[in-house]
């Protein structure tokens, strides 16, 4: 028989990071997109010379959520609502510079696109 | 409140030997010079009771403030949460003036579970209490909301 048969049940599940099944995690996620919205009248204050309006930054707040959207595994989505955590709480504290803040920038256009044909990634180095 | 305007209106006789501040003495000198101003700085009975009346109103006009609102009807809330969708900008222009009460929101307009945080943040802002997170998914369409609503606003 395969080994994932004969493999005992204790054994089929791994330790949970912070959450214990989707659900959970999916309000840890709604949570922390709710702190972020509240803090954008803050945002907009404490790094005043950036000149965010609103829109401006819940776009780039929606953005940076939809960008892990497709992940599954459980464990990886709590390690990024962690991220996320400490990241809303180290710009909530202004432990971060003002003048060098590109968080809040649109990070569309900055991602180096993977290249698909064949020649494309030869001349990368694979 | 109440108290004090009873009574401040019950004793609108004259005090004759009420002191004001030199200050206040100093600007009324200059207004009228009829006034008899006594070294004392006493005054006749008409300005004491002109300010009795410039309290009784501050204090009346205190009291309108703080007097509580009109208790809102279901339909005005409903006015609300919709002047609040249609404000949001997510929706598409088309589906604005279609929004009803039974608009679902992920279904008829197609947001997601991140923009309706949004919209119950925005909600949360406009009638000034939080929802918690175990009654976010009761609230999908915009009847389930009004309906909530009422039932909180008339529990507080």
């Amino acid at each position: 028989m395969s080994l994932t048969t004969r493999l005992p049940q204790t054994l089929k599940q791994v330790r949970p990071v912070l959450s214990t099944d989707h659900a959970e995690a999916k309000r840890r996620v709604l949570n922390l997109y709710k702190i972020w919205l509240r803090q954008i009248p803050y945002l907009r204050v404490d790094y005043i010379k950036n000149n965010w309006t609103e829109t401006h930054l819940r776009n780039v707040i929606k953005e940076n959520f939809m960008r892990n959207k497709d992940v599954t595994d459980l464990r990886v989505i709590d390690l990024l609502i962690v991220r996320g955590q400490m990241d809303f709480v180290e710009t909530a504290e202004i432990w971060r510079q003002q003048h060098n803040t590109a968080l809040m920038d649109s990070k569309k256009d900055s991602y180096k696109k993977k290249s698909t044909s064949f020649l494309g990634r030869f001349y990368e180095g694979h | 409140m109440l108290k004090t305007i009873i009574r401040q209106s019950i004793h609108l006789q004259p005090i004759l030997n009420a002191r004001l501040s030199t200050s206040l003495c100093n600007r009324l000198h200059t207004l009228s010079n009829h006034m008899n101003v006594y070294p004392n700085n006493s005054f006749w009975p008409y300005v004491i009771v002109s300010r009795r009346t410039a309290i009784l109103d501050q204090h009346i006009k205190e009291a309108d403030q703080m007097r509580t609102r009109p208790p809102s009807t279901p339909h005005d809330i409903e006015r609300r949460v919709l002047r609040i969708c249609n404000e949001y900008d997510k929706i598409q222009e088309a589906n604005k003036n279609n929004i009803t009460l039974s608009t679902h929101f992920m279904k008829d307009l197609g947001l997601d579970s991140l923009d309706h945080v949004e919209i119950i943040v925005a909600v949360e802002n406009e009638f000034g209490f939080e929802i918690p997170d175990s009654d976010y998914d009761k609230l999908y369409t915009i009847q389930a909301m009004v309906d909530y609503l009422v039932q909180k606003m008339r529990i507080v």
